[in-house]
């Protein structure tokens, strides 16, 4: 710990964030003890964010119990997650005052995200130690009164506060009242079980989200989640294993919520899809299928053939022959993953680090979507080191395990399931398939031409509101004002007249990309305002945004609107395209109303931009054509 | 590593001090950030690196680096 802490010292002293980064995030990765934890999180302080690339974000805990032992494991456990935490928390119980209080601590730290963790036995003190005396109606007014206390205190946010919210669910009595017979209607289970249908109810109409206490509960052990000796000396109710937990299922919100979700999956084939070496066992001698070791093999690939099936991307980076692996892949029969599964491959002898970097540029994505997981040593502590925007995770241990790891990692956890997710694997295997046929082609003209493309752009409807969200959660590159949008933020528009949200959905010759874009505008007084524009980036590079843009002028012009403002608000990761306005025509603008965000940028122009060449335009609404 | 070495290294990451700061007889008398919350977090942090647990009534009597080391060669199989 001592070496962790000089190292980072000295490579900070450097001036070296990138490398502190690194080697703070490599030792959480290593042995995410208590003590490493407490070290991150304070060297993390001293690390320049953006030096760093990571993303900030501002985390308030309103719980009804000491927190801080929390607060350390959360920082260290975010930053392999290119997350750079800030934490508060409300003096012991103050939570609610502190909501309630303008000049309040919390008010002014304003999180970007709120966790509200209450104790079951203090929120819901009768059903937990007096539940026989309650009664049939009792408990209704009990169940009533755990629901208001935090409905209530979700109200006091939303008076001041847009920020993401997680709400904990109450998990059930560990030593019900009713003992064996408990799982009855009447019983502590199904009271718990209504004030969290509850719960979850009134996260979706806030806007956030209801964290499944039960199932961390489970997975940790009721021995191990609880300490009471802790809670009765200091208010502290969590064992070790409890708060490590909780630190990262909330790390894991944290990720999908900062647009800091991994995307790919990449994978090393050795040890990793099966038992030993290929190039020296042969087809026939390697470990996989139906007895041990070889049937933990197999279950670690069905693992990962679900992880593709909720919309994670699959690519191969290894040392190996790749002619003999693709037989292998074809041929051996308890192979559950086959070529097709993977979007992209490099199986060939080069420096896996240098491999890295080509297949994010082959599915042009960042490294930072990245997951790669490896066995080796040598080679993790070399991905790690070199690229420390990849997440490496080492497999350990004996095969068996793997398949369990990976389900319960929630490396790539997301808060929507959509169409998309399902096809996304194929449609990253079409864009491979593009890529071969632009080269094949010599004029980028031609190549457009050839793709024969089809935008459809439509108003965010029922089945695409959940999409549209979960594309502003997801896009970073281009992504002109990376505002993070939920489901029921974007449904609301669809009710005010000013707002016009639009989705855009491509196909081309190799097939259905399904929905790519988001927009917004806000059309007021001969003005629209474009709050919101996002592209995936699989599709950018050809003119798809200048489609999108040309539509948007349209839509404007048919509400009487001249005057286009576009708002454009910097990032790190947005950079890229941070010209894409003012290289179509748009002026700074000079017009910073006081009602405009101070971190957005304004960018106007007039009229009507014309649609690109190459790109057929369907709209489905009269307004589009005119 | 000795009992010492591990014991210091936990109370350096809780207290956010260098290790080679930290001698036998440091304690909260001496070190300013080691509170009572610190302290239990040391505690827990000991517990979770040792494998052990501290009884309730136990915990604030240990109050040097030496009191941690002793009570770990003592308790720990």
């Amino acid at each position: 710990m001592s070496d962790l802490r000089s190292n980072v010292e000295g490579l900070l002293a450097a001036g070296n964030h990138r490398a502190a980064r690194a080697a703070l995030a490599a030792a959480v990765l290593t042995k995410p003890s208590t003590a490493t934890c407490h070290v991150v999180a304070d060297k993390l302080t001293q690390i320049d964010p953006v030096e760093a690339g990571l993303t900030p974000v501002k985390v308030a805990y309103l719980t009804n119990y000491t927190v801080d032992p929390l607060l350390p494991l959360l920082a260290a456990r975010a930053l392999p997650s290119g997350l750079t935490v800030t934490t508060y928390a409300p003096g012991f119980d103050l939570w609610m005052q502190e909501l309630v209080e303008p000049s309040s601590g919390l008010r002014q730290f304003n999180p970007e995200v709120v966790i509200v963790d209450l104790l079951p036995e203090q929120v819901a003190q009768d059903l937990t130690t007096r539940f026989l005396a309650l009664g049939r109606e009792g408990v209704e007014q009990a169940v009533n009164a755990a629901v208001s206390v935090i409905e209530n205190g979700i109200g006091a946010l939303r008076q001041w506060s847009k920020a993401r919210l997680l709400v904990s669910a109450l998990p059930r009595p560990l030593g019900p009242s009713l003992g064996i017979i408990d799982a009855i209607p009447s019983g502590q289970k199904a009271a718990f079980a209504s004030i969290n249908e509850r719960l979850r109810d009134l996260c979706q109409s806030a806007g956030g989200h209801l964290v499944d206490t039960d199932r961390l509960v489970a997975e940790v052990g009721w021995s191990g989640w609880r300490d009471y000796r802790m809670w009765s000396i200091a208010r502290m109710p969590y064992g070790n294993a409890a708060m490590h937990r909780l630190a990262d299922e909330h790390v894991r919100y944290l990720r999908a919520l900062m647009g800091r979700g991994r995307k790919v999956l990449v994978l090393d084939l050795d040890d990793t899809l099966w038992g030993g070496v290929l190039g020296e066992r042969g087809e026939h001698a390697i470990d996989l299928g139906g007895t041990h070791p070889g049937s933990g093999f197999v279950d670690f690939q069905h693992a990962i053939a679900e992880l593709r099936r909720r919309g994670v991307i699959l690519a191969l980076n290894s040392s190996n022959d790749v002619d003999e692996v693709l037989g292998v892949m074809r041929r051996h029969e308890a192979m559950v993953l086959r070529p097709d599964d993977f979007s992209a491959m490099r199986v060939n002898w080069q420096d896996k680090a240098e491999n890295m970097v080509a297949l994010a540029d082959e599915l042009n994505l960042g490294l930072d979507s990245f997951v790669f997981i490896d066995n080796s040593d040598t080679e993790c502590a070399r991905l790690r080191d070199a690229l420390p925007e990849v997440l490496t995770c080492q497999l350990t241990g004996d095969p068996s395990g793997y398949g369990p790891w990976l389900r319960q990692s929630g490396l790539f956890d997301s808060l929507g399931y959509s169409d998309e997710d399902r096809q996304r694997g194929e449609m990253y295997r079409d864009e491979v398939k593009r890529e071969q046929h632009r080269q094949s082609i010599g004029s980028l003209d031609e190549f457009l031409e050839s793709l024969q493309m089809e935008l459809t752009a439509e108003h965010v409807g029922d089945a695409t509101v959940a999409r549209a969200a979960d594309l502003t959660q997801r896009t970073n590159q281009f992504n002109m004002t990376t505002e993070r949008r939920t489901a029921d933020e974007i449904r609301g528009w669809r009710e005010a007249r000013d707002r016009v949200a639009l989705v855009f959905s491509l196909k081309d010759r190799f097939g259905a990309q399904g929905i790519i874009a988001f927009a917004a505008m806000q059309i007021t007084g001969g003005r629209a305002v474009i709050t919101d524009l996002l592209v995936s980036c699989r599709v950018l590079k050809r003119h798809v945004e200048d489609a999108i843009l040309a539509v948007l002028t349209e839509h404007a012009a048919a509400r009487g609107a001249e005057q286009i403002v576009a708002c454009v608000r910097p990032t790190r990761r947005n950079a890229p395209f941070i010209d894409f306005y003012p290289s179509r025509g748009f002026s700074a603008s000079d017009d910073a109303a006081p009602a405009f965000d101070p971190t957005l940028q304004l960018f106007t122009r007039r009229g009507r931009i014309p649609r690109p060449k190459h790109i057929a335009i369907q709209a489905t609404e009269a307004p589009l054509h005119s | 590593m000795s009992t010492a070495d591990r014991v210091k290294s936990v109370v350096a990451a809780v207290l956010k001090v260098p290790e080679q700061s930290l001698t036998p007889q440091s304690s909260p008398d001496e070190i300013q950030a080691w509170d009572s919350m610190r302290h239990l977090q040391i505690i827990l942090g000991l517990e979770e690196e040792f494998g052990v647990q501290f009884a309730a009534d136990e915990i604030d009597g240990l109050q040097t680096i030496n009191a941690l080391c002793a009570w770990l060669d003592e308790h720990r199989g």
